[in-house]
């Protein structure tokens, strides 16, 4: 075939084109080289399947969309169809792909053309309100539709407006019915801007409502920009990270501590997360947000324990929380960059009107790492201290990809936003610093950027007379450990201001801290003088906690061989355990079970702690740590291949293409059903004979020619010109197909 | 990062570092919008609240300002969100306005139909309309003017009252400052009264209310109504106001229980206000009994609902609301702010000590340990009684006896919540007890004898708690009091600290029983007073009995 005789095909078309054309094809459409194709007749029936038709339309901005769909309603257009050509949308004199119409018939909520609706109006009707003006000339022109529609009045266009931007049907009752026009319906209806199809059935043509379309208008070149300085731009945004990062480590302390339970739907229950919330003095979206963050960057996993599994700090909480605090903002920016979750659904219902828990498989996205890169990038096109505004992204993003996002396409990008806002990669509205160079891929740089901002980690507090304790800023982590045990959080922010009661004191000693170890932690940490009522409100509990300890810290021997306690009592190296005798089988001691038992394995007895109740005690740290388990592997969506590995697969296409032609006789034997099923589906939709290569219940293997009529529900309806008539093939025994008739 | 003495914390706090050179000149930036919470010695704690931010809106303070201020002394970077959220609210205030129409009357005026639009939907709000005159004006009824104020601010719209008041019936007042001078502070709440027209003014017990109410009245030199706790704070109201204006005996009336004079001046207590016949409040004709120029309004923390209720129509007449706190235990602050007015004048108790004007106050608890009976007798009580048996042990007896003798030569209170401890320490102090059964005119006999130093002391029950000027007393020992309240303790430190004459430190013990109820209420008591900058000591008993 010569380059200018014009192609039969969309797959002729391709063998046409240059090499590198090939290759953008497989940049712009990354879901057709997953795998790589066979050859170019597999990439063109790949390129007319459904779901990679709707992504391809995704990709598509307001104006290209605009005239792929005029194209499909067979309108004239003048436009450049380069970038459609370019996606294997449109080929050869502008042909439409079959599929692109199909799915832009379907998805786009239009009515049958007038030319099919017409003739179910009544003549007269028309001519009464129209004039003697062909009807069809007069409602193919937008410009008059909108006219008579303005003539109508509100109600009139608030009801074709609403048939045109959802469903084109409507339910009039006796809508055939010859009627005085006394309401917007029969308004329409006399005006032929409205079909009767039945008698309680009305439809808006497609012509109406193509005109009557919310056309989305191109977004102002240059997106309105308010000028921040960088550096406060920096600083707000470095005081959101370190509160991120402050938070996420609040919450997974505290469910080390009290972990909530995991759901058996998966996922974490609402009055759980409501609480976490109310701990962490952030809305509830944020709760959920941090922890979705941390279970995607492997901090937060459910525990192994299969019956009740709970949800808990994975090990590597640990390592990260021992990292300085910019690398663990790194650390939970790019797990959210690239993590499939959505965690703005949290809390929406579903179509069961069932609240979307977090955490769980409902919340997952594959869409969403794209999302917000395309929001990110845009952010990132903007010059550094430039802040735009929600509602400009917004249409910009829906300029360049209306079809992106479905019914949350304009909530994605506020979404993602107002995420960005709260881990600190946007400050006052722009990107920081920080930020472009993560998005760069500079982690390091990131990190290093961010580090300058941060507030230098303190080791002094004030303590003041009214029992609370002031931290200016952020403790280093010892400090903040100890302080968080003897007091309670009662404000957070720049600062930390901690209330010291009696029953944190309580926990304190509980924790194992003595009187004095209290003392001397308030003496040394605090720039202000150590107020007497803290003094004696520590001693006060010291005093009590004593009375109590004497259950509880001092240990017993209990045996019931009196000589073995007598020979125990007697051994010098037990003197420091300071041993009673309370009964010939009990012996008391005023030393701690642990030390207990160490003298006694010195002495070569194999002791054995007890708890209150007599059980045996297994020596157990206060906070739970779990593994990160295995998780399904979730990719996002299929991301464009570099250049090189385009160029690869394109060379790839090109053999295959050469050995296919070459073996046309018979049906090649195809790999991937998904191929198979598009090949089969394209021949049905364009009445075309196939080659099938077949193994029928007897495993016998077979080769016919058939006319595939349908696919549906794994089975092939065809006529088979091998026994004569229609019947039905299993898709999963067919083992290749090919076309028929086309020579080499 | 600049290194300010100022922290915002993400629940809208603000913690000022007092002892940072620029702490001044931060507490007075930030001062005119946020309210002081906490004063401890080190760290002050300020909260944004919208009625604060409000209360600076009405004092002329624009958001700006605001957020001005947070920038600049804030050591960290405040949150956007805060700051736009300051800004929101801000702008909230004054976007309706009660004018006075010349022609319509009383209507209500915005600068933004749609809120206009938002408020004259409301359900709430709407039967307090009238007919609108055009798309920004809607003519509001008079009668209403105090409810509709009330019904805005919880809309979240609270509206500036600019339609003026009448200026009732004229009394010439004038202040007779021969032998005393209004102070600054005074001048300045007086003038920030006046100026906005009517209001609430916060002063520390001992800072003279009572003179900024008579300084008032001058101003205004028309008839007024005081409104005051009791009938006891009434009289001394009536003694200031003779020796401090030109108003005679015979010009200020008392209504009361036991008194029903209507004068150019009449002072009426809540109770009598309060009291209800057959269900009716009977005594409400008092508001409208003259054309009344001045309301005022003492111990406004105190304020009982029926009066609130009561002054929603009286929204034409000044209005000066006097109190040591806004903070009500009901959390009415609200109704405060719409019906009496915004806060226009407001000084930490620490400056004012600090001016030399309320004495400064050693504040000490004295932890007695019970003797084993009474252990055994509080262990074994009921969880009801418990804080009575601690309270009341008599184990404190000879503490206070002790406390006493320690303070010989000066006029001490002992103060208490129970009667038969009262009665006990009276017996055992030799001093006289005042209860709620004591007649006012004994009771008077009794505080005059206390002033002119005829007796060294008083033992009180809680009837003391409120406006009763004692400026001798030196010294207060709290042995029981009405569980945790923080009011009562304020007032009760209030009772010590009138400047005294030599310019010595007032003293303040709580004697309090170890290891009881009566410890753990004292901690939460005095956690007020820690947080007002009063830090306490404790000591033993036994220290004290020894020394």
């Amino acid at each position: 075939m010569s380059p200018h005789e014009s192609p039969r095909s969309l797959a002729d078309a391709l063998r046409a084109w240059p090499d590198e054309r090939l290759a953008r094809l497989l940049q712009h459409r990354p879901d057709l080289a997953l795998p790589v194709p066979h050859d170019l007749g597999v990439l063109a029936s790949r390129a007319a399947v459904r779901l990679s038709i709707l992504r391809a339309l995704e990709s598509l901005d307001a104006h290209q969309l605009d005239v792929l769909t005029r194209m499909s309603l067979d309108e004239p257009v003048e436009d450049d169809l380069i970038e459609l050509e370019d996606r294997a949308l449109v080929w050869g004199e502008g042909n439409v792909v079959g599929g692109v119409r199909d799915v832009l018939a379907s998805s786009s909520g239009l009515g049958r053309p007038l030319a099919a609706l017409l003739p179910l109006v009544p003549r007269q009707l028309l001519q009464d309100h129209l004039g003697d003006e062909d009807p069809h000339t007069v409602l193919t022109d937008p410009e008059r539709v909108r006219a008579l529609i303005d003539k109508g009045g509100d109600a009139v266009r608030g009801v074709a407006q609403q048939l045109a931007d959802g469903s084109p049907y409507g339910t009039v009752r006796g809508a055939k019915q010859a009627t005085p026009v006394d309401s917007p319906v029969r308004y329409l209806l006399a005006h032929g801007l409205l079909v009767a199809v039945d008698d309680s059935t009305v439809e808006l043509p497609r012509e109406v409502g193509l005109a009557l379309r919310q056309v989305i208008r191109p977004p102002a070149t240059q997106p309105p920009l308010a000028t921040r300085k960088v550096d406060g731009v920096d600083r707000a945004a470095a005081h959101h990270a370190f509160e991120a990062v402050q938070k996420v480590e609040a919450l997974l302390e505290s469910w080390g501590a009290s972990p909530p339970g995991v759901l058996k739907s998966g996922g974490l229950g609402v009055r759980e997360l409501k609480r976490t919330a109310k701990d962490l003095d952030v809305p509830e979206a944020t709760a959920a947000l941090y922890a979705e963050i941390a279970w995607a960057a492997g901090l937060l996993d459910s525990s192994a324990n299969l019956v009740e599994p709970e949800w808990v700090p994975t090990h590597g909480y640990d390592r990260w929380a021992a990292l300085p605090p910019e690398d663990r903002w790194v650390l939970l920016v790019r797990a959210w960059t690239t993590m499939t979750r959505m965690p703005a659904l949290v809390g929406m219902r579903d179509e069961r009107d069932k609240a979307l828990a977090a955490l769980s498989a409902e919340v997952d996205r594959t869409s969403a790492p794209q999302d917000r890169r395309r929001v990110l990038h845009l952010l990132a096109e903007t010059r550094p201290g430039h802040a735009v505004s929600d509602d400009a992204v917004v249409e910009v993003l829906v300029w360049r990809s209306p079809r992106r996002g479905g019914r949350l396409r304009d909530q994605l990008p506020r979404w993602t936003l107002n995420e960005a806002a709260t881990l600190g990669l946007t400050g006052r509205g722009a990107l920081s610093t920080a930020a472009r160079l993560l998005l760069a891929g500079e982690d390091k740089d990131a990190a290093r950027a961010l580090r300058d901002l941060l507030p230098a980690p303190l080791d002094h507090v004030l303590v003041q007379p009214d029992l609370t304790v002031v931290a200016p800023g952020p403790l280093e982590r010892p400090l903040a450990r100890e302080m968080a045990l003897v007091a309670d959080t009662e404000s957070t922010g720049g600062a930390t201001v901690y209330r010291v009661t009696e029953s944190t004191v309580r926990r304190a000693l509980d924790a194992g801290r003595s009187a004095s170890d209290l003392h001397e932690l308030f003496r040394t940490r605090s720039r202000t003088p150590v107020p007497q009522a803290l003094t004696y409100l520590v001693d006060d509990v010291a005093r009590r906690h004593g009375r109590l300890r004497v259950g509880l810290s001092a240990s017993y021997l209990r045996c019931d061989d009196e000589a073995l306690l007598t020979e125990v009592l007697a051994s010098k190296l037990a003197v420091p355990l300071k041993l009673r005798r309370l009964a010939p089988t009990v012996v008391t001691s005023a030393a701690p079970v642990s030390q207990v038992l160490e003298v006694l394995r010195s002495l070569g007895h194999a002791p054995m702690a007890e708890s209150p109740e007599g059980a045996v005690l297994v020596a157990d740290s206060d906070s739970r740590r779990t593994a990160v388990r295995q998780r399904p592997v979730r990719h996002g969506e299929p991301v464009p291949l570099p250049d090189e590995q385009a160029a690869l697969a394109v060379a790839a296409l090109r053999a295959g293409d050469l050995a296919a032609r070459a073996a046309r006789r018979s049906p090649v034997t195809v790999t991937h059903t998904q191929d198979t099923l598009a090949f089969l589906q394209e021949a049905a939709r364009e009445r075309k004979q196939a080659w099938l290569g077949y193994v029928d219940a007897q495993g016998h293997r077979t080769q016919r020619v058939v006319e595939p009529k349908a696919v549906e529900g794994g089975y092939l309806v065809a006529y088979d010109h091998l026994r004569q008539e229609e019947r039905t093939f299993s898709i999963h025994r067919i083992t290749g197909v090919a076309e028929v008739g086309v020579d080499d | 990062m600049t290194d300010g003495p100022l922290i915002v914390q993400s629940d809208k706090t603000l913690l000022l570092e007092v002892d940072h050179p620029l702490a001044g000149e931060c507490r007075q930036a930030i001062a005119p919008f946020a309210e002081l919470e906490r004063s401890p010695e080190h760290v002050h704690t300020y909260r944004l609240t919208p009625l604060g931010l409000w209360n600076a809106r009405a004092a002329g303070h624009d958001a700006e300002q605001v957020v001005d201020a947070l920038v600049k002394y804030s050591r960290y970077a405040v949150p956007h969100a805060l700051l736009v959220d300051v800004a929101d609210t801000m702008d909230r205030f004054g976007r309706l306005r009660l004018e006075q129409d010349p022609v319509h009357g009383l209507v209500l005026r915005t600068t933004d139909r749609a809120v206009l639009e938002e408020v004259v939907r409301s359900k709430k709000v709407s039967p307090m309309l009238g007919p609108r005159l055009d798309p920004e004006t809607v003519i509001a009824f008079p009668s209403e003017r105090g409810r509709l104020k009330q019904a805005l601010l919880k809309a979240g719209w609270p509206a500036e009252d600019l339609a003026g008041y009448v200026d009732g019936e004229a009394h010439p007042i004038e202040l007779d400052q021969a032998d005393w001078h209004l102070r600054d502070y005074q001048q300045l709440a007086v003038d920030g009264f006046w100026h906005g027209g009517s209001g609430v003014v916060v002063l520390p017990c001992g800072a003279g209310k009572t003179l900024v109410g008579a300084a008032a009245m001058a101003r205004a030199s028309a008839t007024t109504l005081i409104l005051v706790t009791n009938t006891v704070s009434g009289r001394q109201w009536k003694h200031e106001l003779i020796r401090r204006t030109s108003l005679t005996e015979e010009e200020i009336g008392e209504y009361s229980g036991e008194k029903k004079e209507i004068k150019p001046v009449t002072i009426a207590t809540y109770q009598i206000m309060t009291t209800r016949r057959k269900g009716e409040y009977t005594h409400l004709e008092l508001f409208g009994a003259r054309d009344w120029g001045l309301v005022v309004y003492d111990e406004v923390h105190l304020l009982p609902a029926p009066v609130f209720r009561m002054t929603a129509d009286l929204q034409s007449r000044r209005r000066l609301g006097l109190t040591a706190t806004l903070i009500r235990e009901d959390g009415r602050e609200g109704d405060v702010f719409s019906l009496i007015g915004p806060k226009r004048y407001d000084a930490p108790w620490k400056d004012i000590e600090a001016q030399g004007y309320i004495a400064p106050a050693d504040c000490t608890e004295v932890r007695v340990t019970m003797t084993d009976a009474e252990r055994l007798a509080y262990a074994t009580s009921e969880p009801e009684e418990r804080y009575k048996v601690g309270a009341t042990a008599r184990t404190k007896l000879a503490v206070v006896r002790k406390l006493v003798e320690r303070h010989q030569g000066d006029q001490v209170l002992v103060i208490g919540a129970y009667l038969d401890q009262l009665d006990e320490l009276g017996r055992v102090l030799d001093m006289p007890v005042i209860q709620g059964s004591t007649k006012n005119a004994e009771r008077e006999l009794l505080y005059e004898a206390f002033r002119t130093k005829q007796i060294p002391g008083l033992v009180v029950s809680k009837v003391a708690n409120f406006s009763i000027d004692l400026p001798e007393a030196a010294v207060a020992i709290q042995v029981s009091g009405t569980f945790g309240s923080r009011q009562e303790e304020a007032q009760r430190l209030g009772r010590v600290l009138r400047p005294k004459a030599d310019g010595r430190s007032a003293h303040f013990y709580t004697v309090v029983s170890r290891d009881t109820v009566d410890q753990e209420y004292a901690a939460h008591r005095q956690r007020f007073l820690a947080e007002q900058g009063y830090p306490y000591t404790i000591v033993d008993a036994d220290d004290v009995l020894a020394g």
